[in-house]
C-alpha cells in the first residue's frame, strides 16, 4: 500500500517576490519522481487540503526533492514561513510525465513564471536519459530549447544546474525588461517565422498560466506543431477520487467530458483540450 | 509473571444481515469505484466500498471550479459525473467484486423509475453487495426536492423495495426541516438502513470579482464544519427508526467515528478526510480499536446508541 510521507525542510530560497524555491528530505519522492509528476503537500495541520507542486528538482542519492511555489493564499503561505527541518506530509509523486519526444524531433520547452519548474526537471532528464549510443543524431533530441517567458526581468527566475550542461534559456519579458519584448509564446512565434525552430523537428512542452497554455496550443496547432502542455487546477484529493480538478476535454464525451488533470493529467495533449 | 494484554476490539459490524469487518466505510463520492483507493487502502481493513453515485447514463458533471475550501469544510458540485449503469457495470464491477470488502453501489436517478431501473439492473448482476439510494445529491435539478418529500421518498423506497433483493440503504438529506420524516418513510417503505448526511446546501463567493467561486453556484459542504449537524440528525433518526443508521459528515479521526457510534449509528462513512489523507479510513479504524481497548469496550457493537443522557 502507498501512503503518505513526512518530508524535511533543508532549505528554503527567496528567488523573487513572493517566490520560494525549497528543498525537501525525502528519499521515495526524490527516487519515483520523474518530469511533470507532482507532490501534494499539507501546509499544516490547520489546513485541510494539500497543496499539489510540480517537481522542480530530484536528487535520488541524496533523497531530495525540491518544489518551486508562489505564495498566493494561507497554505502557501505557511510553506514558505517553514523552518529548517519541520516536516510537511508529502504524497507522491503523483499523475503524469511529460513523454521524450519522437526520434528526430526536439523537445521545445516553453516555461511562463513558475511554470519552468517542471520543463527544468524534463530538461535535465533528456540531457541524461536518451541514448548516447549515436552521438550525432541524438544530440539534438538530448538539448532541448528552452524559452522562458515572465512579466518583467526582476520576475525572471532562472532554473539552476542548466547552463552548465549547455541548456541556456532564451528570455521573453511582457515589458521588455529581459530578452524578448512580449510574451513567451510570441517569442515561439518569432521563432518559428525566421527558421530558428522547426515544427517538422520539434515537439512543444508548455507549462505556465492557462491563458499562456491557450495560446501556446492555439500557435502550435497553427503550425501542425506536437504540444504537451502540463496544467495548473486547485486539487482537493490530488490522487483522482474528488473529480474537482477537471478540465474539458475536445474529444471525450458524456463521461469524458471533463478529464482529471490530477491523474489523467497533468501533462495532456494541448489538441485534446478546450481551454 | 507474563503481561496479558487485552484482545484486540472487535469491529466486525452486521447491517441488514451482511458483516462488515470494519464500521469505517468509505463515502460516495469520495473514493471513486475502487481503482484509486485499492493503491492506498488495504481493501481487506475496509469495512465496505461505497461507490461514487452510478446513474442510468452517462454524466458530464459541471464545469470546473467544483469545489473550494471553507471554513473547517469545503464546497462541492460535481454534478455527478459518472459512467453510467451498463459501463459500470462492466469496467467496475469486475474489480470491487475481486476486493475483498463490501461492494455498497449508489445509485442515483431522475425519477422513480429510473431508480427502479437501476435496481433491478444491478439485481441481476454478480459483485453487489448492498445499494444505496442516493435521494439527496445537492447538485443536480431535482435531487433535492424529490428527497426532501417524504410521500416521495415514500414512494421511491417502496417501489425500489419490489424490485431488487439486495440490502438497501437510503441516503437522506439535510437540506430539509425534518429529516426523521424522511427516515421514517424510508423505513415504512423496506429500507435496511438510513445513511445520514449527504451535504448542506451552500455557497462561497469571490468579493474581488463578485463571483461565485463555484460554477453551478451553490454546492453541498461538506467536512468538519458539518459533524455537528449530522451527528443531531443520526442521533435523532437512530430514535425514531427501528433499522441501522450509517453516519456520515465531518468524521476525520476515530473519536469522530466514536461520537457517531454513540448516537446511535452503527457504521459510518468517510468522505471529504479521504480528500485530504488518502489512508483516511485504514487510520480511522485503527484509531477507533485504539479508543474502544482504552475504554475497555470489547466489541464495537457495544459503543452504538450509548450516548449517556
Amino acid at each position: 500500500m502507498n501512503h503518505s510521507r513526512p518530508a524535511a525542510l533543508l532549505w528554503t530560497r527567496q528567488v523573487a517576490r513572493d517566490a520560494f524555491h525549497q528543498r525537501f528530505a525525502e528519499p521515495y519522492i526524490a527516487r519515483h519522481a520523474r518530469a511533470g509528476q507532482f507532490v501534494h503537500l499539507l501546509p499544516g495541520t490547520r489546513h485541510l487540503f494539500r497543496r499539489a507542486l510540480s517537481v522542480y528538482a530530484t536528487d535520488a542519492k541524496a533523497g531530495t526533492f525540491d518544489v518551486l511555489h508562489q505564495v498566493l493564499g494561507e497554505g502557501t503561505r505557511c510553506l514558505s514561513q517553514l523552518k529548517k527541518g519541520q516536516t510537511v506530509d508529502a504524497l507522491g509523486p503523483l499523475g503524469n510525465q511529460f513523454p521524450v519526444p519522437d526520434s528526430g524531433r526536439r523537445a521545445v520547452l516553453v516555461g511562463g513564471g513558475l511554470g519552468m519548474a517542471p520543463l527544468r526537471l524534463f530538461a535535465l532528464e533528456l540531457n541524461q536519459k536518451l541514448p548516447k549510443r549515436s552521438p550525432r543524431k541524438n544530440a539534438l533530441e538530448r538539448t532541448p530549447i528552452l524559452l522562458l517567458g515572465a512579466r518583467t526581468g526582476s520576475l525572471a527566475i532562472a532554473p539552476f544546474e542548466l547552463s552548465g550542461i549547455g541548456i541556456r534559456a532564451s528570455w521573453a519579458s511582457d515589458d521588455g525588461s529581459r530578452g524578448f519584448h512580449g510574451t513567451v509564446v510570441a517569442l515561439l512565434a518569432d521563432q518559428i517565422a525566421d527558421g530558428r525552430i522547426l515544427p517538422e523537428q520539434s515537439v512543444v512542452y508548455g507549462c505556465g498560466p492557462e491563458p499562456m497554455m491557450a495560446a501556446l496550443a492555439n500557435l502550435c496547432a497553427q503550425h501542425q506543431l506536437p504540444c504537451w502542455v502540463s496544467l495548473e487546477r486547485s486539487m482537493p484529493c490530488g490522487y483522482g477520487v474528488c473529480m474537482g480538478c477537471v478540465i474539458r476535454s475536445k474529444t471525450g464525451t458524456g463521461y469524458e467530458t471533463f478529464r482529471r488533470v490530477c491523474r489523467d493529467g497533468p501533462v495532456f495533449d494541448s489538441a485534446q483540450i478546450v481551454f | 509473571m507474563p503481561k496479558t494484554t487485552a484482545p484486540a476490539p472487535d469491529l466486525q459490524v452486521s447491517i441488514a444481515g451482511v458483516t462488515f469487518a470494519t464500521p469505517i466505510w468509505t463515502a460516495s463520492g469520495t473514493a471513486g469505484t475502487g481503482e484509486e483507493i485499492e493503491q492506498w487502502c488495504d481493501p481487506e481493513k475496509l469495512g465496505a466500498m461505497v461507490t461514487k453515485s452510478v446513474s442510468l447514463k452517462p454524466r458530464s458533471g459541471h464545469p470546473y471550479p467544483r469545489t473550494v475550501e471553507t471554513a473547517g469544510g469545503m464546497l462541492n458540485c460535481i454534478g455527478l459525473q459518472n459512467k453510467g449503469i451498463e459501463a459500470f457495470i462492466t469496467d467496475e464491477l469486475p474489480r470491487l467484486q475481486r476486493m475483498p470488502t463490501r461492494a455498497v453501489i449508489n445509485i442515483v436517478g431522475e425519477s422513480i423509475e429510473e431508480y427502479v431501473q437501476l435496481a433491478r439492473r444491478l439485481n441481476d448482476v454478480d459483485g453487489v453487495d448492498c445499494l444505496e439510494l442516493n435521494l439527496s445529491c445537492p447538485n443536480v435539478a431535482r435531487g433535492i426536492d424529490q428527497g426532501s418529500d417524504p410521500m416521495w421518498v415514500s414512494q421511491c423506497v417502496h417501489d425500489v423495495r419490489s424490485a431488487t433483493r439486495l440490502p438497501l440503504f437510503v441516503k437522506t438529506t439535510p437540506n430539509t426541516n425534518d429529516i426523521v420524516s424522511l427516515a421514517r418513510a424510508a423505513a415504512d417503505n423496506g429500507a435496511d438502513a438510513i445513511s445520514a448526511i449527504n451535504t448542506l446546501v451552500g455557497m462561497a463567493i469571490n468579493h474581488n470579482t463578485f463571483k461565485p467561486r463555484l460554477s453551478n453556484i451553490t454546492g453541498g459542504l461538506s467536512g468538519p464544519a458539518i459533524k455537528p449537524v449530522a451527528l443531531a440528525a443520526v442521533y435523532k433518526i437512530a430514535r425514531a427508526v427501528k433499522i441501522p443508521v450509517i453516519g456520515i459528515g465531518g468524521i476525520m479521526t476515530g473519536t469522530d467515528a466514536a461520537e457517531f457510534l454513540i448516537a446511535g449509528a452503527s457504521a459510518v462513512q468517510v468522505g471529504t478526510a479521504l480528500f485530504r489523507n488518502p489512508t483516511a479510513p485504514i487510520q480511522i479504524a485503527g484509531e477507533l480499536a485504539l479508543y474502544l481497548r482504552a475504554k475497555g469496550i470489547p466489541r464495537v457493537s457495544d459503543l452504538v446508541g450509548r450516548l449517556a443522557v
